[in-house]
């Protein structure tokens, strides 16, 4: 029985073909566009979390289902499935947006959030939207619960509070909303068991599904097979009905390994099967393609500090490897005494192109975790989480609204304020170029421009964080997270210990080079004026050919262990995260850092002219942590040191460092122990998040031109990896430049 | 003391164990046909200059003292060689690499200074720093100076040499080093002159030294079709009684370096064919029917 994982996975492509019995609900097109519609109608006037809760209802005890026996997790409905089709329907696989949407229309933006979001996304200085795509479920409550036992201590809190003279309308309005779901769930989960009763003739397997989802509904999962069911429903069901995106399924290998071994002693499974188990899991976890991927996390460390890497880790890894996904994505917590064998494990997976995984440094992790004022016990137990962060366990709900550009500050100090590509003025006055006689005047012009960013993206987000509640309630979420039930808030209204809100800092390299150009060709060196410098950023170079050869070409950038410029980023980052760090948010908490550009280093490339380190508009601007390309020439070693000056500390939500390097160098197993000594190193200087690719420049050449014969090529392109054929050539070209670096052409 | 050095690597990762850095000593007494780097092989200080590259921006006949670098009349930059003084002046105002000066003299404290900026590495990942060249032993002072330093702050050392120097030479360098790479290119001394312009009695009678010494040895076989591949066979039967031998790396040649002939107006002498994969696995298989470890 449990020996068919392999046999069967080859058929999840039915995933795509479900035959949905119409006695198990009603018409798609009635359920979707006009049912969930007339049900939100029926309660106008109750609060959000009521009109949610109840919508939610209504589609789960609605919605058409089938439990495909040909598969372990087919349980397939059909307001997913007819979502995809997408004609009809506005966002597909989303049916309640239409709520959200309309929450956020009915709240009037207010002057001062209008001005300060005037220009500054078209101008390719801030980016900035409503964040709801980064919670960390409380996995703890829901594997140790069920569905059943978090829906009975929402109402134990309930009653609590009713018992205690605590209760106000508001709180009464969330524990209705989070009963209501969760009674839901438990209701649909019961019609999947239904379903499958009634085809447990129809394969073998059948009778394993049909108790599991009679398990899961009630309970806590038994076994490994219904932990990670219920871990695949919970995902589902929070990413679809609740619009939260689950940026972590949490700590697989420790939270799975009791039940991997309970099934071993027990005979249910053997290590080959937990391999296939997996390996099935992940592939159709990946048919529902998330494209930026939500990670899964390996490690961690247990009360006598010992590494929590165990079998279990070694046999997912596999199953992973084998599987040629980017998506769930991986993360290794690394402590000094993580197992050397796993390490190698994964770096040989890297090595291969396999490369959807970061390591980030846990012994990092807990130093931050404590700055931040959380306790030793959840130090211990920190979740890693989004692209490559750390958080505390079932206790925060961190939005990311906003992206700034740290290199836009540069353009608007050479122009007053101005973005001289759209005329637009998004900064504040600094005055004319001709009145910066020294360098510091500079800087103090550039860090007026940036502080000036920095405050409009407060506005913003304050916005944001005052109506999270009003837009999205998130009444599933919640219900997974104890301190919100306890005190019976929304989770992402105050309701949890930790509430902070993450500003973006982006693109310091771009920056730091372009204020030690400024400093060395024109206050030190005196080679060129800075009226000269910005008539020839205006001109985007055209006719300063050489000058912008002798900036490009000077070898004082980041990224090459030279403290000058090295400490030009420090200092900048130091200065512009105590800013974002003392600012409290309007959820009770602060506001955090992170210094990740995802891929805005592409979006404001065109945004953003000429900058004094030799870049044109148009060229990409740096990548999260790591250099400018083609300007770390010292090779890998100085890259790392330099990044490793940054304290990452101050970047507690995440600052991820991206290395390339080519196949040759690292082959062998030589190659793989140097690549371990990197890792190593990088780690023990206090680096944060460590991914990268190993790539052939003249194998992704090929790869352009003939995609057919690469459709398992992968790249890291920031806290995710992507095929590399099915990006844009532009997105393409960005690799193949670095690649090209690494072998010096 | 003072070095004569043209080039430092870092991250080198098949130079000995964990990650090194290699420093490249200029100079060598061999003249292999294959050799990947000409610029090592002269104890003149060289000027690069690879024409097609070259953007015709002018920088470099501003600073240039001699009129070595010019324009021609069709604004096309030239250098004549026999003009140049090797000052580096061009060199340092060439934004594209287009010219290269390979040599110069540093003081071993400058060269050690760099070298400890990657200690991090070498302790995360067993590794050290390589001295190799050229040949970096026709320099032994100076080796030896910087591999006792070296040596002092607990840095793992490794010497890559051809062999082809005195005894004496070598002594002076095994109190502080703590694996030698040793290259073999061939073993019958008629095809050893064939292929680098020596003979290899002194390499192989250095070799049995340096076994006798109970100094770590590593093997490298460059392994260059249709000029010493029919070797191996005896190379394997010589190195099959040293007991000091950590193993052997078999070196693919590659003929990467045609450019670098061209830039330095050398007749460019490497061979044409590459060995096969087939080839490699044969030469693998020679050499372990010898008992030797091979190293990948």
């Amino acid at each position: 029985m449990w020996n068919r994982f392999d046999k069967e996975r080859h058929l999840l492509n039915l995933y795509d073909n479900p035959h949905f019995d119409p006695a198990t609900g009603i018409d798609d097109y009635v359920l979707l566009r006009t049912g969930i519609r007339e049900t939100a109608e029926q309660y106008a006037g109750c609060s959000h979390p009521i009109i949610k809760a109840k919508t939610i209802a209504y589609l789960l005890d609605h919605t058409a289902l089938e439990v495909n026996p040909v598969d372990w997790f087919g349980f397939n409905f059909c307001g997913w499935f007819t979502a995809k089709k997408g004609e009809e329907l506005h966002e597909p696989r989303k049916p309640l947006q239409f709520l959200s949407s309309q929450w956020y229309g009915e709240l009037k933006e207010p002057a001062e959030f209008r001005e300060a979001g005037a220009h500054i996304d078209e101008t390719g200085a801030v980016i900035f939207w409503c964040d709801y795509d980064h919670s960390v479920p409380d996995w703890d409550s829901i594997i140790g619960l069920g569905f059943g036992g978090i829906l009975e201590r929402a109402r134990h809190y309930h009653q609590k509070h009713r018992d205690d003279g605590t209760l106000t309308a508001d709180m009464e309005d969330y524990y209705v909303s989070v009963e209501t779901v969760y009674e839901a769930i438990i209701r649909f989960m019961k019609r999947f068991a239904v379903c499958a009763k009634s085809r447990i003739h129809e394969d073998p397997k059948m009778p394993i599904v049909v108790e599991c989802l009679e398990t899961i509904s009630e309970g806590a999962p038994k076994t490994l097979y219904q932990f990670l069911t219920l871990i695949y429903f919970y995902h589902l069901m929070q990413e679809y009905l609740d619009l939260i995106q689950v940026r972590t399924l949490g700590n697989l290998d420790v939270d799975g390994y009791p039940f991997y071994c309970k099934d071993l002693q027990e005979g249910r499974l053997t290590a080959e099967h937990t391999e296939e188990l997996f390996r099935y899991f992940f592939e159709k976890y990946t048919l529902q393609g998330h494209q930026h991927g939500q990670p899964l996390y390996f490690g961690g460390f247990d009360e006598n500090g010992d590494s929590l890497i165990n079998d279990l880790s070694y046999i997912m890894l596999t199953a992973y490897d084998k599987s040629c996904i980017v998506n769930p994505k991986l993360f290794v917590k690394v402590m000094p005494n993580t197992p050397d064998a796993f390490l190698k494990k994964a770096l040989d997976m890297i090595r291969r192109g396999h490369n959807s995984l970061v390591f980030i440094n846990e012994e990092l992790g807990c130093k931050i975790s404590r700055k931040l004022g959380r306790t030793e016990e959840e130090t211990k137990r920190l979740v890693g989480t989004g692209c490559n962060n750390f958080a505390s366990r079932g206790k925060e709900t961190t939005p990311e609204h906003m992206y700034v550009n740290l290199a836009k500050g540069i353009e608007l100090a050479f122009n007053d304020g101005k973005d001289p590509r759209t005329g637009a003025f998004i900064g504040c006055h600094t005055g004319e170029v001709s009145n910066f006689k020294t360098f510091e005047d500079f800087k103090a012009a550039y860090i007026a421009q940036t502080e000036c960013l920095i405050q409009k993206a407060f506005v913003i987000s304050d916005f944001y964080d005052s109506h999270l509640l009003d837009i999205n309630p998130a009444p599933m979420y919640s219900g997974s997270m104890p301190g919100s039930v306890e005190c019976g808030r929304d989770a992402y209204y105050n309701g949890l210990k930790y509430n902070n809100t993450v500003m973006f800092l982006s693109c310091h390299a771009t920056a730091a080079d372009s204020l030690m150009m400024v400093k060395k060709y024109v206050y030190d060196q005196k080679i060129v004026t800075i009226e000269q410098l910005r008539d020839a950023l205006l001109a985007d170079w055209k006719g300063y050919e050489e000058l912008r050869g002798m900036l490009l070409n000077d070898p004082e950038k980041f990224g090459n262990d030279m403290d000058s410029v090295d400490s030009l980023a420090v200092e900048m980052l130091n200065h512009f995260t105590t800013l974002v760090t003392s600012r409290k948010n309007k959820r009770g908490g602060h506001f955090v850092v992170n210094g990740e550009s995802i891929w805005f280093s592409h979006f404001w490339a065109e945004k953003c002219g000429a900058t004094p380190d030799g870049r044109a508009r148009g060229d990409l601007l740096s990548k999260n942590m790591s250099a400018s390309i083609g300007q770390d020439r010292r090779g890998i070693t100085a890259h790392i040191k330099s990044v490793t000056k940054i304290d990452a500390t101050n970047l507690a939500y995440g600052c991820p460092f991206d290395y390339m390097l080519h196949p040759s160098a690292v082959k062998g197993e030589d190659g793989l122990n140097a690549m371990l000594g990197l890792l190593r190193t990088f780690m023990k200087r206090g680096g944060y998040g460590y991914q990268g690719n190993v790539q052939d420049a003249a194998i992704l050449h090929d790869a352009q031109e003939h995609p057919e014969n690469y459709p398992n090529l992968q790249v890291r392109i920031s806290g995710w990896s992507w095929f590399f054929t099915q990006m844009e050539r532009k997105f393409q070209d960005e690799f193949i430049r670095r690649a090209e670096q690494e072998i010096g052409i | 003391m003072r070095g004569y050095v043209f080039d430092i690597k870092h991250f080198a990762v098949h130079d000995g164990p964990g990650i090194r850095t290699t420093v490249f000593l200029k100079g060598c007494p061999l003249k292999c046909v294959w050799c990947h780097n000409p610029e090592s092989i002269s104890t003149q200080t060289q000027l690069g200059f690879i024409q097609h590259k070259c953007t015709n921006c002018g920088r470099c006949v501003a600073v240039c003292p001699t009129g070595a670098q010019y324009m021609d009349n069709d604004g096309v930059h030239r250098f004549d060689r026999s003009k140049c003084i090797t000052c580096g002046k061009c060199s340092q105002a060439c934004y594209g690499k287009v010219l290269t000066l390979y040599g110069r003299y540093a003081d071993s404290d400058e060269i050690f200074a760099e070298l400890m900026e990657d200690v991090d590495f070498y302790e995360s990942s067993g590794g050290g720093v390589t001295l190799s060249g050229g040949e970096c032993l026709l320099q032994a002072e100076f080796c030896a100076e910087l591999l006792e330093k070296l040596h002092s702050r607990g840095i793992h050392t490794a010497v890559d040499t051809c062999g082809a120097v005195s005894k004496k030479t070598l002594e002076m360098v095994i109190p502080y080093t703590d694996l030698f790479l040793y290259d073999m290119k061939a073993f019958d001394e008629d095809v050893h002159k064939k292929c680098t312009g020596v003979s290899n009695k002194l390499i192989l009678e250095n070799l049995r030294f340096l076994n006798e010494a109970g100094k770590n040895i590593e093997i490298r076989i460059p392994c260059v079709p249709g000029w010493n591949m029919d070797q191996l066979e005896k190379i394997g039967k010589f190195l099959c009684d040293f007991d000091h031998i950590v193993g052997v790396r078999l070196l693919p040649y590659h003929n990467f370096a045609g450019t670098k002939y061209t830039s330095l107006d050398m007749i460019n002498t490497l061979p044409e064919n590459l060995p096969t994969d087939k080839e490699m696995a044969l030469a693998t298989d020679t050499l372990e029917t010898f008992g030797l470890k091979i190293l990948h």
